[in-house]
């Protein structure tokens, strides 16, 4: 069943576009590919690559040398776009298999905790707490079982949005593939070298992964249980490896100006053009003496909640005041990265596709006391109706304009803080609940509120 | 947030959402009538704004025409050559006009497909990127040879020649009518005639003046496109303004300027909605022209003359052309300032599409409020599955019939037709009879799928009465059934939802016209309940034929009354009716509707056809699959079992 499922996510992913070699430029809407992830824009750099034209001259290219050249191989190949649908079918079905087993850890690690937490609490309450023994009840309800490895890959081969991506051969993927992998090396391998190597990498492709280090860290501390030796290292290998790339693609360019064409631009945002994100629209309506302040705030304001998210969701706690089972560090990773993606330049909605397929490796924590699931699916599938169309009014009939299109980006804005704010209130209510021993019949009656 | 806490929290405690969840229905329908009884109140003074001018540059009426009664005489030699001509061939007549156009000092060049004629004066003070389009269709819409129209233009370009101010180019274009041969000539214009272009256009007018008469009562205006689009309002509204300084009488679907009642508004209202919906699907012979500049960014108005006994003589028809060609000279940017999405009451007044949008909308949660009814009501769980496997084997169902059908109406018709002139080609030749019998081919392809679909509609709406509770083979659980009607209607809210903006028009409509389908869940609440007809045993002794329909009626009542809603929310019988009622004096209206329908992606690209069969009709099928086969009984809900109880 479980291979039936590859099978059909592979034959999805690799029949459409052989049968049909224009579908990567025919599904790259501006929902789905941006000047950073577009198969198109690579295309033009393999062709500039072959002639030898400098890879960044003409503003048309964005995407990193290495992964220029690296890619340019299957490009030489015959039958190149099999090959490349090939590839991509490829990685596709490497991630889901990634999260299946990320899946798997999750709900091992997190029974191991509960386990242990369980023991801890008998021990005390033989020595004399009488309330222990209500908490217990509930602490065996802590754990529910996970989703089962068909459920994960098909969350994750099935999910439009990624489909979409996938289809549109955006290089997106290849930033995924690295994130997941780094995440997998260091949560499941406990490997912190690797992931930083794998994280470096993703950075190097994409830059936005560039802040997943913070969260990144604090999971190994906690997988590992190890020392703040460890937090030294793994930044270190992180910026070595980092540097390492810049340095190759330097020598491969004999040229700084990769640095500014895949990097710079997307932190001075100096390709305007409309996607899904909240930036675009801003700095089409402002006046250009304000640029480089809002530049500023808005850069600023991604990097700004990745360390308090990592700290309040972190597991290790020093001190010992907090039980041991309240934080997750694995949910710090995956909002970080929900934060990022809201913030970021030039989002798609492959971004968001990832982690919605990711969420459902809560099953087995706190994502029954979520509320929202319905609600945020509604808003997004009418963002999802909505954008084509209006972008369509705006672009080919003309009778709308950009505030129609940008209007649904705010609404996918919203659909971020929605799926956010659900798993920021689920995973607190779970921790309440936990923590005061609530039982059944109370938490049907229980509300929390915000103070 | 606090206060909205402690409102939640009182909610809560009061246990009101339950206690609404039951009142869904109502709720739903309350919303639908609160959608029509928006529109009835947009035509209420206060409520919709009077037409002005947004784009500054535009200018209307403020530069005097000298297109003249000097003119007359031009324009009256002109039309005496048209005239003479009227009965030769279309190859004949292009090239006599042709060689006018040549004289005068443009450029002109034939369309193959259609042997449209079209000439390009160049703009002496532009820079050839951009223009404007006079459109003179042969044929008016009214079927009249459109004598004057043609002599106009000739006249109003000799004229033209003759002015420096034109910084956009001009183009005339003469085809056969305004249907078929126009829209292929603007398709053409993008894509494939690249020997004789002027820049992208700006605007188009149609010009229709029929007939031989010097003057006319007063003019209309038609601006309709497909898919919902409409010109820019200022474009619509510079040439009535014209007209007004002219002292022009000017109409809007039948309502001239002075007209202003309650009445005449919201007339004029509701007709703009049905004509914007069917627009590009009905009787082609009646077509404005127009709507064949739908989908370039291009602003198109057709305005036709009325009546031929009244003081307005044609050169001031030909003034109002040139003034507006004038505003549109002047302008700087495209067409962007004032309103794309409107809804005209009367030459003078519109609504604006943030005043008219709710309506819509209203009847979208209406749906969606019906479907929430159909799974809190029915007392089941929602069963994705199988609504997930039901409703992709009816869409893929209904995605081949979009496909087939269209193609099987095209099949049967010849495969090489020059246009469809159901309008006639003036001059009879042995070419025109061979469009006509293609245009018969294609009635008769749609007369068979017309009809063969409504009978489909009688027989799935009659099954009900056989599906019998106890009945075994093939029966729908009662998750599967309440499931599959929660989603059609879900299918529908977010129809409607997507085609709100737009096409407005094509939203409302099909809203209003598939509400039955709310109706289904409430009704056949009252089916589980068996009961015993009181007058019944009294009839059943006699024995009569009448006592026993009206036993049989009154014991399947809620039956009945659910395959009345399955019936009149079809989407064929709706083209039945619809068409029938707009038909022409031959009784073939829904033939035409249906026939417009199924070629209209073909021909104009105008994707009517795809919402009615991949939107409307698989929700109807569903439903249809749910009366036929579903369980519909029941499930009491918790607090009226409680009820019971108490009372027993």
């Amino acid at each position: 069943m479980l291979n039936g499922i590859f099978v059909l996510g592979a034959a999805v992913r690799l029949l459409p576009p052989s049968f049909v070699p224009d579908l990567p430029s025919t599904v790259s809407s501006v929902e789905v590919a941006t000047p950073f992830t577009s198969f198109n824009s690579l295309q033009e750099a393999f062709y500039y690559l072959q002639h030898g034209i400098n890879l960044y001259d003409g503003g048309v290219n964005h995407h990193s040398p290495l992964l220029v050249v690296f890619l340019n191989f299957f490009n030489d190949l015959p039958y190149s776009y099999i090959v490349f649908n090939v590839l991509y079918t490829l990685i596709d079905l490497w991630i889901a298999y990634r999260l299946i087993q990320l899946n798997q850890w999750y709900f091992k690690t997190r029974s191991a905790k509960v386990g242990a937490e369980k023991s801890e609490k008998s021990e005390r309450s033989e020595s004399g707490e009488s309330k222990q023994s209500a908490k217990d009840l509930t602490v065996s309800n802590l754990i529910k079982s996970p989703l089962t490895d068909k459920l994960i890959a098909s969350f994750y081969l099935f999910n439009p949005l990624l489909i979409l991506t996938n289809w549109s051969h955006s290089t997106l993927l290849f930033t995924h593939i690295f994130l997941v992998e780094s995440i997998f090396q260091v949560a499941v391998e406990h490997s912190l070298s690797r992931g930083m190597l794998l994280l470096a990498v993703a950075s190097y492709l994409n830059y936005t992964p560039i802040f997943m280090v913070i969260p990144l860290v604090s999971l190994a501390l906690t997988v590992t249980k190890g020392d703040k030796v460890k937090v030294v290292e793994g930044v270190g290998i992180f910026i070595v490896s980092l540097g390492l790339l810049v340095l190759a693609s330097f020598a491969m360019t004999s040229s700084w100006q990769f640095v500014e064409s895949c990097w710079i631009t997307i932190i001075r945002f100096d390709q305007i053009s409309p996607n899904v994100g909240l930036w675009w629209y801003f700095f089409t309506e402002m006046f250009a003496f304000f640029h480089p302040f809002f530049v500023g705030v808005f850069n600023l304001y991604s990097v700004m909640f990745i360390l308090p998210i990592t700290i309040r969701f972190s597991e290790n706690d020093s001190k010992g005041t907090k039980s041991n089972y309240l934080g997750d560090s694995f949910l710090a990773c995956i909002l970080c990265y929900t934060w990022l993606i809201f913030t970021k330049a030039y989002p798609t909605l492959g971004d968001l596709g990832l982690v919605l397929s990711i969420i459902p490796i809560f099953k087995t924590s706190f994502l029954s006391y979520c509320k929202f699931g319905g609600f945020t699916a509604l808003i997004m599938s009418g963002c999802l109706l909505l954008s084509p169309i209006f972008y369509y009014c705006w672009i080919v009939l003309g009778n709308g304009n950009s505030n129609f299109f940008y209007s649904i980006n705010l609404t996918w804005g919203i659909v971020h803080g929605l799926i956010l704010m659900d798993l920021i209130w689920g995973k607190l209510t779970y921790d309440y609940i936990n923590e005061n021993g609530v039982s059944k019949e109370l938490q049907k009656k229980l509300r929390l509120t915000q103070i | 947030m606090a206060l909205a806490e402690t409102f939640s929290r009182k909610i809560h405690k009061l246990g009101i959402i339950p206690k609404l969840v039951k009142f869904l229905p109502i709720f739903s329908l309350l919303l639908a009538f609160a959608s029509v009884g928006w529109l009835l109140v947009l035509p209420i003074e206060g409520q919709y704004r009077r037409t002005y001018i947004s784009e500054n540059a535009l200018m209307p009426a403020q530069a005097n025409s000298y297109f003249r009664e000097s003119e007359w005489n031009i324009v009256r030699g002109y039309r005496q050559e048209v005239k003479d001509f009227a009965h030769w061939n279309q190859s004949a007549r292009n090239s006599m006009v042709a060689s006018w156009l040549q004289d005068i000092g443009l450029k002109t060049a034939v369309d193959a497909e259609f042997g449209t004629l079209y000439a390009v004066m160049n703009a002496p003070r532009g820079d050839h990127t951009e223009s404007v389009v006079v459109a003179v269709p042969w044929m008016t819409s009214d079927m009249q040879y459109n004598e004057g129209g043609v002599a106009l233009a000739v006249a109003l370009t000799r004229y033209f020649s003759k002015l420096s101010i034109w910084s956009k180019n001009i183009i005339l274009v003469f085809p056969e009518n305004g249907h078929l041969p126009l829209r292929k000539w603007v398709e053409g214009y993008h894509t494939s005639l690249d020997f004789l272009t002027a820049g992208s256009i700006d605007a188009a007018i149609v010009m229709e003046f029929g007939g031989s008469s010097d003057y006319f009562e007063f003019y209309e205006i038609e601006y309709e496109g497909i898919n919902g689009q409409l010109p820019n309002l200022d474009l619509m509204n510079t040439a009535n303004l014209i007209g007004y300084h002219e002292g022009l009488k000017y109409s809007i679907h039948g309502t001239k300027v002075d007209d202003n009642s309650y009445f005449l508004r919201l007339r004029t209202l509701i007709r703009g909605i049905i004509k914007l919906t069917l627009t590009g699907l009905i009787n082609p012979g009646t077509v404005s022209g127009c709507e064949s500049f739908s989908g370039w960014q291009i602003q198109a108005i057709t305005i036709k003359a009325r009546g031929t006994q009244g003081a307005p003589d044609i050169t001031q028809f030909g003034r109002i052309v040139d003034s507006t060609l004038r505003s549109v000279n002047n302008l700087l940017e495209r067409f962007h300032q004032s309103f794309f999405f409107y809804l005209m009451l009367s030459p003078q007044y519109f609504v604006s599409i943030g005043t008219y949008l709710p309506s819509a909308c209203l009847i979208a949660v209406s749906f969606a409020l019906s479907s929430l009814g159909c799974v809190l009501n029915s007392g089941i769980e929602l069963d994705i599955g199988s609504i997930l496997s039901w409703f992709t084997g009816i869409e893929t169902a209904c995605y081949v019939l979009s496909v087939i059908l269209p193609y099987a109406v095209s099949k049967t018709s010849k495969a090489s037709y020059s246009g469809n002139t159901f309008s006639g080609t003036l001059g009879s030749s042995s070419a025109d009879t061979s469009d006509s019998t293609t245009f018969t081919d294609e009635l008769q392809a749609s007369t068979f799928i017309l009809y063969f679909f409504t009978l489909l509609t009688v027989f799935v709406s009659v099954i009900p009465f056989f599906n019998k509770t106890n009945r075994k083979f093939i029966k729908l659980s009662k998750n599967t059934t309440f499931s599959l009607l929660a989603f059609a209607l879900f299918y529908i809210a977010m129809l409607i939802f997507a085609l709100l903006t737009v096409h407005f028009t094509l939203a409302l409509s099909i809203g209003l016209l598939a509400l039955p389908m709310t109706w289904i869940q409430p009704i056949a609440k009252d089916i589980g309940q068996f009961r015993i007809p009181s007058v019944g045993s009294h009839a059943t002794k006699k024995e009569d034929p009448i006592s026993k329909i009206v036993m049989f009626v009154d014991s399947h009542k809620s039956t009945l009354k659910i395959c009345l809603c399955l019936f009149t929310s079809s989407p064929f019988f709706i083209i039945y009716i619809v068409g029938n009622y707009f038909g022409t004096e031959n009784n073939d209206g829904a033939l035409l509707l249906m026939r417009g329908l199924l070629t209209s992606w073909d021909q104009l690209q105008c994707w009517t056809w795809f919402v009615v069969i991949l939107g409307w009709f698989p929700a109807w099928v569903s439903c249809g699959i749910v009366c036929a086969i579903g369980d519909l009984e029941q499930l009491p809900l918790k607090d009226e079992v409680d009820k019971k109880k108490k009372n027993e």
